[in-house]
């Protein structure tokens, strides 16, 4: 439960900061697109169900939608990452499965799995989309490039958050000393 | 009955995911991607209150105050001018009555990245603004209004995928509808062009007219090239947009007096 209340904390400051800061942040004529809210959808821990997950991604697409005037295109992004998100998470859980209260980070998890799962949950977002926007067959490449385009840039975000900002080791030593001095 | 709601238990992860989306779908598919209603009004206010916070900190005074005073002084004399044009024109083309007026006002926010792009400016129904009047930047078109608040409007730009401009090649040419690809924000695509038209690289497109929502010969832009398919009875021009969206900050609103005596009089006909 703890995990949960952290996770959607820092769920809703992603996304204030998408609003307030990395709106903005549109690169190289719309090819590069950050989309930082990502971050928290990521970060949500293993327990939630399905459900509920599907739910949270179309509650905050709809929460940006309403905000940056972009009429349902990144709810139906949210909904549809969200829907794919379980599945995603397989591709790097471990043999025996995480944990239920696990949520993704790198010091349980090494930079291995961290960056393969945001790559796979920023690019289904990101090239849905660019696929909804474009809504056209002939759009579709240009969809997959600033869908890849769009992944690096999050997820090198993403990596730097989480090693300013995410977990860290607890120390070991021991503030008394052995030694008389 | 019983399987039915059996079936929709059992796979209502998929039920779900598929409503949600039907919904995110059909409102983007109800409003075109450009917002509309209350909810995009709330949006508009949210959003335009925090651009206006940051704007406030980087802009600087002066150069602000400066250019405000500008372009109201652009627009009173280009208001000028197309009342000594309809002048002009008025006793060898058409008895016209019409009389132009410019509102100017400032693009807080833009989108030049996306598909469908929207622009929102710092005027709204206050300043006698209403959804349908045109926009010029720099006086060259650039859009027109789809929504307005109290202090703000939301602006279709030509770069956005679903809207269509009536437009002339020169002052005597024919007549195409214009629409943007998506693909760069410096061109846009005149189509239904007859063959038969004699178009050289660097003709000038105007305005049309016949939309209401711009007066005849605002310029659109510049013929950059000709795409002419054999099979086919129409050819199509590559326009360069003379609107420079990635700069875009003054703008001038145009109306028309006039223009609901022409709106009742179409909604009478189309009933």
């Amino acid at each position: 439960m703890n995990s949960l209340i952290r996770s959607i904390g820092i769920l809703i400051l992603t996304c204030l900061l998408q609003v307030l800061i990395f709106r903005y942040a549109i690169f190289a004529g719309g090819w590069v697109v950050i989309c930082f809210h990502i971050y928290g959808l990521i970060l949500l821990p293993f327990e939630l169900s399905k459900t509920s997950y599907i739910l949270i991604g179309a509650v905050v697409g709809a929460l940006i939608d309403v905000v940056l005037l972009t009429g349902g295109l990144h709810m139906a992004a949210g909904v549809f990452t969200c829907f794919m998100a379980p599945w995603l998470t397989t591709f790097i859980a471990p043999r025996e499965g995480f944990t239920r209260e696990h949520s993704i980070s790198v010091l349980h998890d090494g930079w291995g799995r961290f960056l393969v799962l945001s790559s796979l949950i920023s690019f289904t977002y990101m090239f849905s989309l660019f696929a909804i926007e474009g809504w056209k067959w002939s759009l579709l490449p240009n969809a997959i490039g600033k869908g890849i385009a769009s992944t690096i840039l999050n997820v090198i975000l993403f990596a730097i958050v989480q090693g300013l900002f995410g977990p860290k080791p607890k120390s070991n030593s021991n503030k008394t000393s052995t030694y008389h001095w | 009955m019983r399987t039915l709601i059996q079936l929709i238990i059992r796979n209502h992860r998929l039920v779900l995911f598929v409503l949600l989306e039907i919904i995110a779908l059909s409102w983007l598919a109800s409003t075109h991607a450009h917002p509309r209603g209350s909810l995009a009004k709330i949006g508009m206010e949210i959003s335009t209150s925090w651009t206006g916070a940051v704007g406030r900190l980087i802009d600087y005074k002066n150069l602000k105050e400066n250019n405000s005073s500008l372009l109201i002084d652009n627009a009173r004399l280009r208001t000028e001018n197309m009342s000594y044009r309809n002048l002009s024109t008025s006793g060898r083309l058409f008895n016209s009555g019409d009389s132009w007026t410019s509102t100017p006002a400032e693009i807080i926010r833009y989108s030049t990245s996306f598909k469908n792009n929207v622009l929102v400016a710092n005027q709204g129904s206050l300043a006698g603004l209403q959804p349908g009047m045109g926009m010029l930047e720099n006086g060259v078109l650039a859009g027109f209004i789809t929504e307005v608040s109290a202090n703000h409007s939301l602006v279709l730009p030509v770069i956005h995928l679903s809207t269509t401009w009536s437009v002339r090649l020169g002052y005597g040419g024919a007549i195409g509808i214009l629409t943007w690809s998506g693909e760069s924000i410096e061109y846009a695509t005149l189509t239904d062009i007859p063959l038969s038209e004699h178009i050289l690289p660097g003709d000038s497109v105007i305005t049309s007219g016949f939309q209401g929502t711009f007066p005849s010969g605002i310029l659109v832009g510049k013929v950059e090239e000709l795409i002419v398919t054999k099979a086919d009875e129409f050819q199509s021009v590559t326009i360069k947009l003379s609107a420079d969206y990635k700069r875009i900050h003054y703008v001038e609103f145009l109306s028309k007096a006039g223009t609901l005596e022409i709106d009742s009089l179409l909604s009478t006909s189309s009933r």
